[in-house]
């Protein structure tokens, strides 16, 4: 039974918060790019970006990354990687300080995943990771630069994170 | 910003029942505003001439019973991109809960299924609202003994119950308040094949609805707040309210706004939700007793207390729309995000149609309203429920004192209508206000208004009304004294009756130009006129549900054709009237209940061209620019007929134009209006209806309006009724020959003449292109010029 | 009994006295608070103030002791339309109950035609008096509101309002008891000290954060305290309050200048920049910072008022202070505004995880 822990009004205020502290521990903006991880990541992402317009009125580039093809999750029989297709990025990162966007923080597996996803696209002046979730757990010496909210879960707990663009409300639940 | 996919709008519109209240203002605001900003909108509506003259903005008016059968039809058919339901009333809500599932792709705006079907179904009212964490009272249904007493265990008394019978339908509520009481009641009848419906007792809590405005970003503003004097168990509209809630300290306000804002967002409801809560102020106990997902008279009330344009707004927000980027018309951006600061009372108060007492429950009883503004509460009482003009009070007060204690005792503890004059009469008595407050529920503050009054009236019965008093009767109130002697003599800086403006002073309040006055009592006068030339039109107290739509519709036109005509339109009433919002920045409104704008000279008499006075009966029939519109009968003469035609004539004293013939025929019991024929009359009848009235016009010589009557006797036309005046008919031009009707006439009233030589069809002629059907006076075909020949023809081979 | 209210212009609004019968005179500030008499007159802000609420039937939602904002009242004089002398909750009438503060009240005034007159011509001093002829005009040209209002109401002597979280180090320019109450709910450890504390002072209380609340009076007159906030702001994360927020601004070489139409109302809408969200929030400020030097500032501008765009909250770019003009402690109003004090604690929490990444680093 899945039961609300976090409502829509503080989900939007968690990121708001971010992207203040985006702003505060980075002297000047312009080179930021915003990097979603599919898919919710991406919402996470573009929502951040559309705050920081209304903040400082500069346009930050937001891309999408489908880290499918990296994830070492997956047993060897699913992942051959000739037949992976790698999606390529769709902007320029060298030299730029990326912000990797997601909704969850986990084992951190999927930020791994995305990093290289990220290092073979590029090279990037710095990679930041920002969360709306840190829910413990982390298998890889992997750490959020800007959580939402740090929520404590035991492994046998779901975290579902639902978001206005694609599940018709915000509200994170655990069930 | 706003929703990109929807161009194509169905609105739900109001039935013909009579126990609906009139929303047409709310209902032209609504598409005035989606039409000015490019909706393509249509309608299903009963009685097309509830639409106030809006028919020009829609797309397709479909005149048919408003079902969700229907209503599945037209979207089957025409695949609207959106269904409009808050002005439909209750029905358009229990249409909407019906359709879930069944549309397809037509979006819902405002209240959707969730909503729309909770403010039926009580299960599922509470269990949203319990799982929402808001109060709401706990409540059972059910045929098992066990349950019911388990149930009763854990809530206590005070109850109240009523049966559910196998059909549907349900007995009254029942009060319990003690095991006796319960007993009594179960032995009553057997339980089997009927449920029993039992609920914690909320009698007596004192009774609030908050209206709330919320977008679909989530910004909630509460708009308006109203209190009753009179507690849960009595009809919200049988009650006298009061805007803004006076009673309510920071504390509770803030409580029954989180939790208004709470339930709008529990059922995702964009656009309007008025929550009605039960406060009891003793145990600070509150209970949501029921949602509004739509406008309604409430929302009627606040938009005219607040001067917000409620309506208006309400359409762009479930268009998608942002609260603080609204527009007012297609151009003009306004800022709605406002709660409005209102720093005067604004009070309805219920009016009856017959004189007598009437036991009040929790059965809506009364016909009518009256809405009255003041600066105090003993202002508003004075003005309103207690003033003799409504509401016969001497004849109350006469009747009440010859009651001895016990029988006004039983007035007190079984409420009627006449409440109010019972108090009177029982703090009179000196009976003690906290017993009194206790035993009617209704809060100490009222209570020692009514006291003051009391005090007051006795002042001015001695005849003891000097400099020292006079200013605190004006406060109150009170006739007459406004601006008397004693007041002008002054050389102090004195309170007397002036003019001011609805609208407070407030950051916020600053982008809408309001127009809407009241007489009450100040320092100074905030009346604003432009320097055009001025008619004044009068209106009177209104009653009847018809005759507020005639008047609804009759100012509209007037204040429109008025304003067309280069000049200002002013509005002076018994009453309040709140114009379309379209005409509400352009006209001048006075609400002036004892009448006396006359006497405080603020309209210069020279800049007034002429005064249109709606009521029946005349007071000054000296100044020659009163013109009459309501009808006096002239002529009566008792004949049947099968056929006959209803003509209005305006007259400029020698030449006259009548642009609207209803045609009227019994056949086979079923009676047959058609408005209007104009275009359909033959030469001969044109010819002959003319003559007769060259004849009844013959001494004529003034410009004047005519309403006939001419029946079809054996071929020849006689005319049978005249009327001096407008009648009802003019409702059922509401289509373009009314409106021609009232514009000739305030261009005659200006100076204009009628050409002379007009021909037949000139003077007949009448632009309508849709037309009227009426079958018994309740059912209503539009239909267009085809069909009406058509129907015409039928009518006309059994004429006799 | 009939008294005046005269304005420094000349202008008289005749009246009937209630409370205590002396003289007064005081700045005259128009209130569109909807509800919260007990809060508004408690309200330390009042200081030298002649609150006239526009309001009708003023008292009859009952007066309670519970929604003091401070334990007495600074306010010189109440202005009133219409009042109810009795209450729904049967608790003191608010006549008796300005009688019992010994405050000289007024009621039956037109405070439409005043709020209208002010709206139009400006704050200004006025009067509640006997007659209104020249000696008055006369006595209400010659007064001078005094220069130290917030050392009238702020705490000579520090006190604590423990509890078990954050240390919060409140500097009291104007504290209203409702600030405490919602730090309180999330459990700050608060110590709350006079307005001219040293920077010194402060540090010795090893703060977590620095709130620096609303007050009366005009933020040019608190030289000193700008100063300590220049030293202060380096180091801990603040938060300021309407005249707070003016003080940190002022620090930091911003400008402020007066509002056309003063912010004295329980609810006027606020935005969120960043995301567009609208709150209705409590308003008593007659001053807000000038756009033209936020531009150049190392603030951003977070929130901005609907109705009229002016600033009425920022933040610094880098540092962590965050600052909003409105009261987001409510009492009165709507409680839209809270949410201002999780941010701030969120800011506290960023820091200190910050400060420990950093020395894991180091």
């Amino acid at each position: 039974m899945a039961k609300e822990i976090i409502d829509g009004q503080t989900m939007t205020r968690a990121l708001t918060r971010i992207t203040y502290e985006i702003i505060e521990r980075n002297k000047g903006i312009e080179d930021l790019v915003l990097i979603g991880i599919k898919t919710r990541g991406v919402f996470v992402a573009h929502r951040i970006e559309s705050r920081l317009k209304q903040l400082e009125n500069i346009n930050i580039p937001v891309a999408e990354l489908d880290i499918t093809p990296y994830r070492d999750d997956q047993t060897h029989e699913e992942k051959d990687i000739s037949k992976v297709k790698t999606n390529p990025l769709d902007i320029d990162i060298n030299d730029k300080h990326v912000i990797l966007t997601d909704d969850v923080l986990y084992t951190g597996r999927t930020i791994r995943a995305a990093m290289d996803a990220l290092m073979s696209a590029g090279r990037p002046k710095k990679i930041s990771l920002a969360v709306l979730v840190d829910r413990g757990h982390r298998e890889l010496p992997i750490r959020a630069d800007f959580v939402g909210k740090n929520i404590p879960t035991s492994q046998k707990e779901k975290i579902k994170v639902s978001m206005k663009e694609i599940d018709g409300e915000d509200k994170i639940e655990i069930e | 910003m706003e929703l990109e996919d929807v161009h194509t709008i169905l609105i739900i519109g109001p039935t013909s029942s009579d126990k609906n209240v009139d929303l047409s203002t709310v209902l032209y605001d609504t598409v005035s505003i989606l039409h000015q900003l490019g909706y393509k909108v249509s309608i299903i509506v009963e009685d097309p001439t509830s639409l106030l003259s809006s028919g020009s903005f829609y797309d397709k008016t479909i005149v048919e019973k408003v079902s969700g059968d229907n209503v599945l039809k037209y979207v089957q058919k025409h695949h609207p991109d959106a269904i409009l339901p808050t002005v439909g009333d209750r029905n358009a809500l229990g249409i909407i809960s019906s359709l879930n599932g069944k549309i397809g792709v037509t979006k819902v705006l405002g209240p959707n299924f969730a909503a729309s079907l909770a403010t039926f179904k009580r299960e599922m009212f509470i269990k949203r609202l319990t799982k929402a964490n808001l109060p709401v009272i706990k409540f059972i249904s059910s045929d098992d003994e066990k349950e019911i007493y388990s149930f009763i265990r854990s809530i206590g008394f005070p109850i109240v119950a009523r049966r559910r019978y196998s059909n549907r339908h349900s007995s009254g509520w029942t009060n319990i308040n003690n095991l006796f009481e319960l007993d009594n009641f179960m032995a009553m009848e057997d339980i089997s094949d009927t449920k029993i419906e039992i609920e914690r007792s909320i009698r007596g809590f004192s009774e609030y609805s908050f209206t709330i405005l919320r977008d679909r970003f989530d910004n909630s503003s509460l708009v308006g707040t109203i209190e009753d004097i009179e507690p849960i168990g009595i009809h919200h509209l049988d009650s006298n309210l009061i805007s803004p809630a006076i009673s309510l300290n920071d504390s509770k306000l803030q409580r029954l706004r989180n939790f208004s804002i709470k339930l709008a967002r529990a059922f995702n409801i964009i656009g309007i939700c008025t929550v009605h809560f039960a406060y009891n102020h003793v145990t600070n106990e509150s209970y949501i007793t029921e949602f509004i997902p739509r406008l309604s008279e409430e929302t009627k009330f606040l938009e005219y207390a607040t001067s917000y344009p409620v309506a208006t707004a309400v359409a762009e927000l479930c268009l998608g729309y942002r609260l603080d980027k609204l527009q007012l018309d297609a151009g003009s951006p306004f800022n709605g995000a406002t709660e409005p600061f209102v720093d005067h009372i604004t009070s309805r108060f219920p009016q009856w149609k017959t004189p007598g007492q009437k036991y009040l429950g929790p059965s809506k009883t009364s016909d009518s309203s009256i809405i009255v503004n003041g600066f105090s509460l003993e202002e508003v009482l004075n003005k309103g429920a207690l003033n003799d003009k409504f509401n016969n009070n001497f004849d109350r007060y006469n009747e009440l004192r010859k009651l001895d204690d016990d029988e006004l005792f039983e007035k007190i503890i079984h409420p009627t209508n006449w409440m109010l004059d019972v108090l009177l009469e029982a703090l009179r008595r000196k009976f003690e206000k906290p017993v009194l407050s206790e035993i009617t529920g209704i809060n100490l503050p009222y209570l020692t208004a009514l006291q003051n009054i009391i005090d007051n009236s006795l002042i001015i019965r001695e005849g003891e009304v000097d400099g020292k008093n006079v200013e605190r009767m004006v406060e109150m109130g009170v006739k007459g004294v406004g601006h008397s002697k004693l007041l002008l003599d002054s050389s102090d800086i004195v309170t007397k009756t002036v003019v001011k403006n609805k609208q407070s002073v407030s950051v916020a309040n600053n982008e809408f130009m309001n127009h809407n006055y009241f007489v009450t009592s100040g320092i100074s006068n905030e009346l604003k006129l432009s320097d055009c030339k001025k008619i004044i039109v009068r209106t009177p107290i209104i009653t009847s549900k018809t005759d507020v739509m005639i008047r609804q519709f009759v100012l509209f036109q007037l204040s429109k054709s008025i304003d067309q005509n280069g000049l200002e339109p002013i509005i002076i009433g018994r009453e309040p009237w709140n114009a379309p919002l379209v005409m509400r920045r352009k006209v001048i409104e006075i609400d002036d209940p004892h009448m006396e704008i006359k006497g405080l000279g603020l309209i210069d008499n020279d800049s007034i061209l002429n005064i249109i006075d709606l009521s029946k009966n005349l007071v000054d029939t000296d100044d020659k620019r009163v013109f009459q519109f309501s009808s006096q009968k002239v002529k009566d003469i008792e004949l049947e007929g099968n056929t006959l035609v209803r003509v209005m004539v305006v007259s400029d004293g020698k030449n006259y134009l009548a642009p609207a013939v209803i045609y009227r025929a019994k056949r086979d019991d079923h009676l047959y209006e058609i408005s209007s024929i104009n275009n359909f009359m033959t030469p001969e009848d044109r010819a002959d209806i003319a003559e007769l009235i060259n004849q009844e016009l013959e001494e004529n010589d003034h410009v004047d309006i005519y309403s006939f009557e001419i029946i079809k006797n054996h071929d020849h036309w006689l005319v049978t009724k005249k009327y001096r005046g407008m009648t009802s008919d003019i409702i059922r031009h509401e289509l373009a020959s009314s409106v021609h009707v009232i514009d000739t006439l305030v261009k005659l009233l200006l100076g204009n003449k009628i050409d002379d030589n007009l021909s037949l069809e000139k003077i007949f002629d009448n632009f309508d292109e849709k037309y009227l059907l009426t079958i018994d006076s309740k059912r209503y075909k539009l239909l267009d010029k085809d069909e009406i020949q058509a129907k015409l023809n039928e009518l006309r081979k059994s004429e006799k | 009994m009939k008294r005046y209210l005269i304005l420094e212009d000349g202008t008289v609004f005749p009246g009937e006295g209630f409370g205590s019968s002396i003289i007064t005179t005081g700045q005259l500030v128009i209130s569109n608070n909807r509800t919260g008499i007990e809060q508004s007159v408690t309200d330390p802000n009042t200081e030298g103030q002649i609150l006239a609420f526009t309001i009708p039937s003023v008292g009859s939602s009952g007066i309670n002791r519970d929604f003091y904002e401070s334990i007495n009242s600074q306010c010189k004089g109440v202005v009133i339309g219409s009042s109810s002398l009795s209450t729904v909750d049967n608790s003191v009438s608010f006549e008796d109950w300005i009688a019992g503060l010994k405050i000289p009240g007024i009621k039956n005034v037109d405070v439409r035609a005043l709020s209208k007159h002010i709206a139009e011509h400006g704050e200004m001093k006025a009067s509640i008096m006997d007659t209104h002829d020249e000696h008055a005009m006369d006595q209400i040209k010659a007064l001078v509101l005094p220069p130290d209002l917030v050392k009238r109401v702020s705490t000579k002597q520090s006190y604590p309002n423990p509890n078990m979280g954050l240390k919060i180090v409140i500097v009291d320019l104007g504290l209203k008891y409702s600030t405490l109450r919602q730090l309180s709910y999330r459990n700050c450890n608060s110590v709350i000290v006079n307005y001219n504390s040293t920077a010194d002072e402060i540090e010795n209380l090893h703060p977590d954060g620095i709130i620096y609340s609303n007050g009366p009076g005009d933020p040019k007159d608190l030289p000193n305290t700008i100063k300590t906030i220049q030293i202060l702001q380096k180091k801990y994360p603040l938060l300021g309050i309407g005249l707070g927020n003016l003080l940190i601004a002022l620090a930091n070489d911003c400008q402020i200048e007066r509002l056309a139409q003063p912010h004295h109302e329980s609810s006027l809408a606020v935005k969120e920049v960043a995301s567009g969200k609208i709150d209705f929030v409590n308003h008593n400020h007659s001053y807000t910072l000038d756009q033209k030097y936020i531009g150049s500032s190392d603030f951003i501008v977070t929130n901005v008022c609907v109705a009229d765009g002016s600033i009425e909250g920022i933040r610094h770019e880098y540092l962590p202070i965050m600052c909003v003009l409105f009261e987001p402690e409510a009492a009165p109003g709507p409680t839209d505004g809270y949410y201002v004090f999780d941010e701030f604690i969120d800011l506290i929490d960023s820091v200190k995880q910050q400060e420990g990444a950093r020395s894991q680093w180091n």
